[in-house]
């Protein structure tokens, strides 16, 4: 289970602290507040507990800085400077919860991931292997068709997020019969979506009474709940797994939201760490009128202090979520509406 | 010109009156009377060139009106029938009272556009999906094809922070 995120000088980042709830972490922010920079991070450090790649390597693939340059991702200033990356995890150890890090230096003259400095408790983290998944906004499930073979043999200018997704949704069915409660979120998909979801020849297509239809043909909010599936059926998203997820709200209707929050809040109770970020008032509605009193959920909220330095926030009641962009947002929207209506009356 | 209604102080400054609407005791100096068969908003303030509606609802549980955001057809039925119950409240209030008004105002006296404020303790998302709906059905403005006048100028569904950013001159707070 990942414990807390550190960074300093990093991409938009001067200083941030933020300790992680286990169970959902809901991140929200204007643009550019960064928080699809803290999702890409939590990913890389999950992803190197399973991989050959280093933690320096992870991070320049999937953030793919100009030229591939890493110091690019340190924070920009006038001068010289350094920047790093700490992510903690709590582990079993003979009986014993242990905390362990994983960290990463680098100045902004830095060019190869191999010249970054990497400390921390790197075998032990390879030790605990960390599944994850990262989905990002955009859908890549109908474009999957021959993009692996690309991605692999060519240096095609994807961050690696989008090919890892794929590769993620082609892994194996798990052997065995599918367990109850991951049936149950599959049933719950299958309802929404009017059918399940197949793959022939690296394409994945939903079957439903009516015939199989092609991805592409899908409605990208579909398409969005056939990738839930493949990846609660294939066994990627099981307890001790971590799941990131980039704006799922996007090109979803409200009523698939609320399947969409039931299947986040349910893999949470599984056993799931789950970490998404959002700009959408009724995806964070949902949240707040679904989850429980039992549930382990945390809003975080980053925002730009009066120094315009990024700050993190974080609250277990959304009502309590301040500052609240969204709201804000909404706020300010009624602020101009009453004013169209009342001209300088109240002024 | 303070007045005090439903927990809230409100401060109308410049206004020509502000009052209590609906009048229970016999010997108020501005008793309703008609509170058997006329619904009423809770306070009216008379502005030099603007009449006032003012409603106060201020809810223990807001989501129970959430039924965007419901997570049971159930529910969501329910939430939809109380929102149906706010707004028909809502709409009857300002009508009874307006034709109240009409029916107490000396012949010649001119009208003043009628503005409707509803302070909701609502969040912001959920004020906007009700508050158009709440105009459609006073209606506000030039509604009807064959209308020559207006009702209501405008309504406005607003929370206490909207309120204070809204209107930094008419100061509101909780007693």
């Amino acid at each position: 289970m990942l414990d807390h995120i550190k960074l300093e000088r990093f991409t938009a980042f001067e200083k941030l602290n933020l300790s992680f709830s286990p169970g959902l972490n809901i991140i929200i922010g204007e643009n550019g507040c960064g928080k699809t920079h803290l999702l890409k991070l939590i990913y890389a450090a999950c992803d190197v507990s399973t991989s050959q790649k280093s933690f320096a390597e992870k991070i320049n693939r999937v953030f793919l800085p100009s030229g591939e340059q890493i110091g690019r991702l340190v924070k920009r200033r006038k001068n010289s400077s350094t920047g790093s990356v700490e992510v903690a995890r709590k582990v079993q150890v003979d009986g014993q919860t242990k905390t362990i890090a994983l960290r990463l230096s680098m100045s902004n003259h830095t060019k190869e991931p191999a010249k970054a400095t990497i400390s921390g408790a790197f075998k032990q983290w390879q030790e605990h292997p960390l599944t994850s998944v990262y989905i990002p906004v955009k859908d890549m499930m109908a474009n999957a068709p021959g993009f692996r073979s690309l991605y692999s043999l060519r240096h095609i200018h994807f961050e690696e997020v989008y090919a890892d997704i794929i590769d993620r949704a082609f892994l194996g069915t798990l052997k065995g019969p599918t367990d109850k409660d991951r049936k149950s979120l599959l049933d719950i998909l299958q309802q929404s979506m009017e059918g399940k979801v197949i793959s022939r020849n690296e394409e994945f297509f939903l079957k439903s009474p009516q015939g199989e239809l092609e991805f592409t043909l899908l409605a990208e909010g579909i398409r969005k709940l056939g990738l839930l599936w493949i990846l609660i059926q294939n066994g990627t998203l099981l307890d001790g797994s971590v799941l990131l997820w980039d704006e799922p709200e996007a090109n979803l209707n409200p009523k698939l939201m609320r399947t969409v929050v039931e299947i986040l809040i349910e893999l949470q109770r599984l056993g799931v760490q789950v970490f998404i970020t959002s700009h959408n008032y009724n995806l964070l509605k949902e949240f707040d009128l679904q989850v429980k009193t039992q549930d382990k959920v945390q809003y975080h909220s980053l925002f730009r202090d009066a120094d315009r330095n990024l700050q993190v926030a974080s609250f277990t009641r959304y009502d309590d979520l301040q500052p609240n962009a969204i709201d804000d947002t909404l706020g300010a929207l009624a602020d101009r509406d009453i004013r169209q209506q009342m001209g300088e009356l109240g002024q | 010109m303070k007045i005090q209604a439903d927990g809230f102080e409100f401060d109308f400054p410049g206004a020509l009156d502000a009052y209590v609407f609906d009048q229970q005791a016999k010997i108020a100096p501005r008793f309703h009377g008609l509170s058997h068969a006329m619904k009423a908003v809770d306070l009216v303030v008379e502005l030099p060139t603007d009449t006032l509606f003012i409603e106060i609802k201020d809810f223990h549980a807001p989501d129970d009106y959430n039924f965007k955001a419901a997570t049971t057809a159930d529910q969501q039925s329910k939430r939809r029938q109380s929102v149906n119950h706010l707004m028909n409240v809502l709409v009857h209030k300002f009508r009874d009272t307006w034709l109240y008004r009409w029916s107490e105002r000396p012949e010649g006296v001119p009208d003043k556009p009628v503005r409707y404020l509803c302070l909701l303790t609502l969040d912001n998302g959920l004020l906007g999906v009700l508050n158009k709906e709440l105009r459609q059905t006073l209606p506000v403005g030039m509604a009807g094809p064959r209308w020559q006048r207006e009702l209501g100028v405008s309504c406005s569904m607003l929370n206490p922070q909207r309120w204070a950013t809204a209107f930094p001159a008419w100061t509101l707070r909780r007693i």
